[in-house]
C-alpha cells in the first residue's frame, strides 16, 4: 500500500526536526520551506507562498501539516502577526487551492492564556481582553483564521495546541533557554542570595498553576499520531486539541526541582501571588533576570482540558516531569556548558 | 486576451475574517487575498513591503477613518501614515466611491420602501458614515440617534441632533483623529460600560433601522444588545461576517453595497475600487464623473451625492497630523543611503536655481565666468535624496543620496584633475561614512582625469562611471526613434538595416560601444575621430567583430554627413562646431549623447525635418520620490545614476565601469539587468522637451517630401 502524502511546513524548526523522522515513516513528506534545501521551495509571506500550485496538485496531497510560525514571546508585533497570522491564511489558500484534505495546524497553549473559564476548553478565545505579549495575540487570532476560513476542499482542520516545549527524554538537548530553563537561569544568577536567606524562600508564583510541559520528542510523535488520526478517521470541520500532560508541573516542584538542579541548598519555598503582579513581574525581572514576559505564564497557566487529546492518544502519552526530570537537566547543563 | 490580477485586501481591523477568493469581471479574473493587520500601521507597511512586487493592487479596507464634516475633511494621522507608504502599485481605499453608491442605494431603497427613516434611525458610529447620515438628517430630521458617544468613549448617552453639534464633533474629531486606534475598543469591559450597554439598547427600543458596517459591528463583540429584532443596514458583502452579525438577531440585514458590482459574495468598495482601476488600467483614482456614470444614472441622485464626494478642505487637524508624520518621518526614519551619486551644475543658470542666489541674473555677463571659478572653490555638499527605488524583480528597496559640486564643466576643464580627485574622494568617504555601498560619477566628474581610475583607488566603496548604462539606454532610445520613424528598411536576408550610421567621437568610451552596436544592425558605418590611428585600430576591431558591415572612417564628420541615416555623437568638444546641422540627411535620427551638447536649440530649429535627440534616460523603478532639481522632466534620470542604483539592487558593489573604455559584455549585462529590474525608458528629450509621437510624424512627413525634391 502507498503511504499517503504530506505536505509540512517548518521542518526545519526544534520541533520539526523530531517530527520529519517519525513522520517520513508513515507519510511520503514534502518539506516547504525557503532554505533550498527541502522538496518543496516557498515561503508562506509571498503571494500564493511563492508556489506553482498547478503543478503541485498533480501530488495529491493527504494532509496539510502547517508547523510554520514565529515562537518567540519576545518577538516584535509586526513579526507575529506576519508570520502567525498573514502566513496562516496563505498556507490556508495554498491547502485550499491543492485541494488538500486535511488542515493540522500547530498552535501554542499561549493563544488560551485569556480565557475566562476554570478548566480550558481547547477551542476557547477570548479577544475582549488584552493579550499579554503579542506573540499570544498572534497566536490566537491564527487559529480564529484557521477556524473561519473559507474552504471547500478542506473539510478538516485540526488544531493542536502544543504545550511549552521542553527537551526531549532522551538527552534533555535543548537549542535556547526558554520558558522553565529561565528558573534554573535566575537562580544561579541570584545564588548568593538565595543561599543567604535564613527563611523559607519566597518566589513568584500560585499554588493553583500548572505548567504544561511536553518533551519535544512525545510532541513530535503526538503530531505524528494527529495527522495518521486525521487520515483514518477523515474528521470534519474544525477540531482543537491542546497537546498537554494530564497533571502539569507545579511552580512550587520546578523551583524545588531547579534549585535541586542547581546544588543551591535552601529552605523550603513559600510561593507569592497575593501582591500584585505587575510589581512581582518587576522585581523578579529587576532581581533575578527573569524576563517578565515568561514570568506571566509561570504566574498565570489555567488548566487545560485534554479529555479529547486523551482519547487520541491515550491516557498515558505524556510523561510527567519526575519521570524525565534528570534528563531535563542534564540537557540544561550540556546547553549551558558549551555556551 | 484575459489577464489575471492579484489584488492584496489589507484590513486594518481584526484578521478573523481573512480570505481568499477568485472571480472574473469584464473579461479578466481576479484573485484576492485579504490579509489582517490587526490596528498596527506596522503591520500594513509590512505587508504592503513584502507583496508590492506580486500584486497589481492593494485593497484597503477598515482603514482609520477619513470624516468629512462641514466642507472640511478630518483624516485619521494614522491613515496619513498608511497611505504614505511606497508602493509601485495602486493603494485603494474606496472613499469617494463609497459616497456615492451607499447615498445611490439608500434613495432607491428609500424610493421602494424598504428603508423608511421617519422610523427611526440610529447610527452607532455616525462619524464613520457621514454621508448616511447627513443625507438621512436634512430630511428626516427627528428620526437620526447617533451613539457615537457610546462606541467611542464608552458613555451611555444617544444623541439626537442638536444645533451645536457639528461644532462638538469637529472639536472631538481634532483630539480623536490623532490618537492611535486599538484592538479593544472600550467596548464591552468595565461594569459601567456594561451598564451604559443596557442603558443604550432600552434607548433604542423605538428605532426600526440600525447603520453599520459589517467590521465595525462585529468590534462590538458581545456589546449588541441594540441589534436585536432591527434592520440593520450594511454596505460590504462578506458571508461570514453576515452569518456571525445574525447571531445578534437583527430582523433582516439591508445592503447598501450596489448588486450589479457584486460580483463574488466577498465584496466591499475597497476591492471595487481596486477591480475598477484595474479593468480601466489607471493606477489613479477614476473620477468622480467616472464612477457616477458606473453607478448610478440618475442625474438627480448625482447631484446629492456629489455633495458629499467633492474635494473638500483638509482641517486643521489633518494639516497638523501630516506635518507630525513628515517631522517624525525626517528625524526617526529617514532611511541610510545605499548608493550615492555625483553631480554638478551643468551650466551657470543651474546656480540660479539655488535659493537666495536668484538675484544673480542681475549681475553683467561677463562676470559669469569669474563667478563660476570662484564657486567652483566651495566645498562638495549634500543636494539631495532619491528614495524608494524598488526592484520590480525582487522588491527590494534601496535609497540614494546625491551630491553636488558647485563647479560647471568649463571651470572642472580647466582646473587640476588632482584637486578634483581630492573633493570627490571627500564625498566617497562621506557617503560611505553614511552607508552608502556604491557611488556613481555624474556628467563631468567621470570624464576628469583618468576617467574615475584613480578616484576608485582611493574611494573606501566601488565607483562607477554609470557610461555602461548610458550607453546603453542610448541606442535603447535611439532604436525606439529610428523605429518609429518608418524611414529604415532591414533586409529580411542578412538581416542588417539598408543604411549608413555615423559616429562620431567614435573612439571615445560611448562612441565605441555605439560603433559596434551599429556595426552589428547598419550595412555601412562611418566612424569620425579626430586621430586617425586611433580609428584605424577601431576599425580592425570593428572589422574582426562584424565583418559583413562595411566601416568607413574619417576625420571630418562634415564630409560623409549628408549621407547617414543615423548619427550618434559623443564627444567633449567646448565651444566648437563638429559637424554642421544644414549638412544633414533629412529624415536623419542625430542622437547626441555629448556633453555639452553638439547640436543646440538653434540647430534643432533649422532642420524640422531631422530628429536631434538628447542621450538616453530612464525612468527607475518603483515610487521614486527625489527632493532635488535634476534638469530632467518627470521622474526620469540619468542613466549613469541609474547604474549606480542597478548595482546596489543586485548587490554588486564593484567598479563596474572604469576609464575610457566600456567593455562590451557590461553594456550587454546592464542592459539585461535594466530590464529585469523593472528599469523604464522615459519620455524620449529633444531640445525643446520630450518628443511627442505626433513631432516624429511631423518629421517623417518633412522629410519625405524633402527627399522628394
Amino acid at each position: 500500500m502507498t503511504k499517503p502524502r504530506i505536505l509540512v511546513t517548518g521542518g526545519t524548526g526544534f520541533l520539526g526536526k523530531r517530527v520529519l523522522p517519525l513522520l517520513r515513516e508513515k507519510f511520503e513528506v514534502d518539506v516547504l520551506s525557503r532554505s533550498g534545501k527541502t522538496e518543496v521551495q516557498g515561503d508562506l509571506c509571498q503571494w500564493n507562498a511563492g508556489l506553482d500550485l498547478e503543478s503541485l496538485c498533480s501530488k495529491n496531497y493527504s494532509v496539510f501539516l502547517h508547523m510554520a510560525g514565529l515562537y518567540d514571546l519576545m518577538a516584535a508585533k509586526v513579526d507575529c502577526y506576519q508570520h502567525n497570522i498573514s502566513a496562516m491564511g496563505t498556507a490556508l489558500k495554498v491547502a485550499e487551492a491543492l485541494q488538500i484534505p486535511f488542515f493540522v495546524n500547530t498552535s501554542t497553549v499561549a493563544a488560551g492564556i485569556n480565557s475566562s473559564l476554570g478548566v480550558v476548553r481547547p477551542n476557547d478565545l477570548n479577544f475582549a481582553k488584552p493579550f499579554p505579549d503579542a506573540y499570544s495575540e498572534s497566536k490566537a487570532h491564527g487559529e480564529q483564521v484557521l477556524h473561519n476560513w473559507p474552504m471547500e476542499h478542506t473539510t478538516g482542520r485540526i488544531n493542536l495546541r502544543l504545550g511549552v516545549l521542553v527537551g526531549d527524554t532522551k538527552t534533555g538537548a535543548i537549542e535556547r533557554i526558554d520558558g522553565p530553563y529561565h528558573a534554573a537561569e535566575a537562580f544561579n544568577k541570584i545564588r548568593s542570595l538565595v543561599e543567604s536567606v535564613p527563611t523559607s524562600l519566597p518566589l513568584p508564583g500560585s499554588e493553583k498553576t500548572r505548567l504544561p510541559l511536553v518533551p519535544v520528542d512525545k510532541c513530535a510523535e503526538a503530531i505524528v499520531k494527529f495527522c495518521e488520526w486525521a487520515v483514518q478517521s477523515k474528521p470534519q470541520g474544525y477540531h482543537s486539541f491542546h497537546v498537554t500532560p494530564n497533571q502539569g508541573l507545579s511552580v512550587r516542584d520546578l523551583y524545588t526541582s531547579a534549585l535541586k538542579s542547581q546544588a543551591i541548598p535552601h529552605k523550603g519555598v513559600v510561593l507569592v501571588d497575593k501582591i500584585s503582579e505587575a510589581l512581582i513581574l518587576k522585581i523578579s525581572s529587576f532581581i533575578a533576570r527573569f524576563p517578565e514576559e515568561e514570568l506571566h505564564y509561570l504566574m498565570n497557566f489555567p488548566i487545560y482540558d485534554t479529555t479529547a487529546t486523551r482519547e487520541i492518544l491515550g491516557e498515558t502519552w505524556c510523561p510527567e516531569f519526575f519521570q524525565y526530570e534528570q534528563k531535563f537537566w542534564s540537557g540544561y547543563e550540556a546547553y549551558v556548558s558549551n555556551r | 486576451m484575459k489577464r489575471t490580477y492579484r489584488i492584496a485586501e489589507i484590513s486594518f481591523g481584526r484578521p478573523h475574517w481573512d480570505a481568499a477568493y477568485e472571480f472574473d469581471f469584464a473579461g479578466d479574473h481576479y484573485e484576492v487575498q485579504r490579509f489582517s493587520a490587526n490596528f498596527s500601521v506596522e503591520t500594513v507597511k509590512r505587508l504592503i513591503g513584502t507583496l508590492r512586487n506580486q500584486v497589481d493592487a492593494f485593497a484597503l479596507t477598515s482603514l482609520p477613518p477619513v470624516i468629512k464634516l462641514d466642507q472640511k475633511s478630518y483624516v485619521h494621522r494614522q491613515y496619513l501614515e498608511i497611505m504614505a507608504t511606497p508602493s509601485p502599485v495602486p493603494l485603494c481605499d474606496g472613499t469617494g466611491l463609497r459616497e456615492i453608491a451607499n447615498i445611490n442605494s439608500l434613495v432607491k431603497h428609500i424610493e421602494s420602501g424598504s428603508i423608511q427613516p421617519e422610523r427611526g434611525t440610529f447610527f452607532p458610529t455616525a462619524v464613520l458614515s457621514t454621508e448616511l447620515e447627513e443625507y438621512i438628517r436634512h430630511r428626516y430630521r427627528k428620526s437620526v440617534y447617533i451613539g457615537d458617544a457610546y462606541s467611542l468613549l464608552g458613555l451611555p448617552w444617544m444623541i439626537q441632533p442638536f444645533p451645536g453639534l457639528m461644532t462638538i464633533s469637529k472639536l472631538a474629531l481634532n483630539v480623536a483623529n490623532i490618537k492611535d486606534l486599538k484592538n479593544n475598543t472600550p467596548l464591552a469591559q468595565s461594569k459601567l460600560q456594561k451598564i451604559s450597554r443596557s442603558s443604550l439598547a432600552a434607548q433604542v427600543e423605538d428605532v426600526q433601522y440600525v447603520f453599520c458596517d459589517l467590521p465595525l459591528l462585529l468590534l462590538f463583540d458581545a456589546a449588541t444588545d441594540f441589534v436585536r429584532g432591527k434592520d440593520l443596514v450594511i454596505w460590504s458583502s462578506h458571508p461570514a461576517m453576515e452569518e456571525e452579525a445574525k447571531k445578534y438577531s437583527p430582523r433582516s440585514i439591508i445592503n447598501l453595497f450596489p448588486e450589479n458590482y457584486r460580483v463574488h459574495p466577498y465584496m466591499n468598495y475597497s476591492v471595487l475600487d481596486a477591480m475598477l482601476r484595474l479593468s480601466h488600467k489607471r493606477t489613479a483614482a477614476l473620477s468622480i464623473e467616472e464612477w457616477e456614470q458606473l453607478i448610478t444614472e440618475d442625474v438627480e441622485i448625482r447631484q446629492v451625492a456629489r455633495k458629499y464626494v467633492m474635494t473638500r478642505n483638509s482641517s486643521t487637524q489633518t494639516k497638523i497630523s501630516q506635518g507630525i508624520n513628515s517631522v517624525r518621518n525626517k528625524i526617526f526614519k529617514q532611511p541610510e543611503p545605499d548608493f550615492a551619486f555625483v553631480i554638478h551644475a551643468l551650466s551657470h543658470n543651474d546656480f540660479m536655481h539655488v535659493p537666495g542666489l536668484g538675484v544673480l541674473k542681475h549681475m553683467p555677463k561677463e562676470w559669469n565666468d569669474s563667478f563660476d571659478r570662484m564657486a567652483a572653490k566651495a566645498p562638495p555638499f549634500v543636494y539631495g535624496n532619491i528614495k524608494h527605488i524598488i526592484s520590480a524583480e525582487s522588491g527590494k528597496e534601496i535609497n540614494g543620496i546625491i551630491y553636488a559640486l558647485p563647479a560647471t564643466p568649463k571651470v572642472l576643464k580647466a582646473s587640476d584633475p588632482e584637486v578634483i580627485y581630492r573633493k570627490i574622494e571627500s564625498i566617497c568617504y562621506d557617503a560611505a561614512n553614511r552607508g552608502a555601498k556604491m557611488i556613481g560619477l555624474g556628467a563631468y566628474t567621470k570624464i576628469v582625469g583618468d576617467q574615475g581610475v584613480t578616484i576608485n583607488q582611493n574611494s573606501p566603496i566601488p565607483v562607477t562611471t554609470g557610461n555602461s548604462l548610458s550607453a546603453s539606454a542610448t541606442l535603447w532610445a535611439l532604436a525606439d526613434v529610428v523605429q518609429r520613424m518608418h524611414l529604415l528598411k532591414q533586409n529580411p536576408e542578412t538581416g542588417y538595416v539598408d543604411g549608413m550610421a555615423m559616429v562620431i567621437g567614435a573612439t571615445g568610451s560611448i562612441g565605441k560601444v555605439s560603433a559596434k552596436l551599429l556595426s552589428m544592425i547598419f550595412k555601412k558605418l562611418c566612424l569620425v575621430a579626430p586621430r586617425l590611428n586611433r580609428l584605424e585600430e577601431l576599425r580592425q576591431e570593428i572589422q574582426a567583430m562584424s565583418p559583413k558591415c562595411e566601416v568607413i572612417i574619417t576625420t571630418d564628420a562634415n564630409e560623409l554627413a549628408p549621407d547617414a541615416d543615423v548619427l550618434v555623437t559623443a564627444t567633449s568638444a567646448f565651444d566648437q562646431k563638429i559637424v554642421d546641422v544644414m549638412r544633414l540627411k533629412p529624415g536623419a535620427v542625430v542622437c547626441d549623447c555629448s556633453r555639452p551638447l553638439d547640436f543646440d536649440i538653434e540647430d534643432a530649429k533649422k532642420r524640422p525635418d531631422v530628429l536631434i535627440i538628447e542621450s538616453g534616460e530612464v525612468v527607475l523603478p518603483g515610487p521614486v520620490e527625489m527632493n532635488f532639481e535634476m534638469g530632467l522632466p518627470g521622474k526620469a534620470v540619468y542613466a549613469c545614476l541609474a547604474e549606480t542604483a542597478l548595482l546596489t539592487l543586485e548587490g554588486q558593489y564593484e567598479p563596474f565601469t572604469m576609464g575610457r573604455d566600456i567593455e562590451w559584455n557590461k553594456v550587454k549585462q546592464i542592459y539585461r539587468m535594466a530590464r529585469r529590474h523593472g528599469v523604464q525608458l522615459a519620455a524620449i528629450q529633444g531640445h525643446t522637451g520630450i518628443i511627442t509621437d505626433k513631432e516624429i510624424a511631423l518629421t517623417r512627413d518633412l522629410a519625405l517630401s524633402r527627399r522628394k525634391k
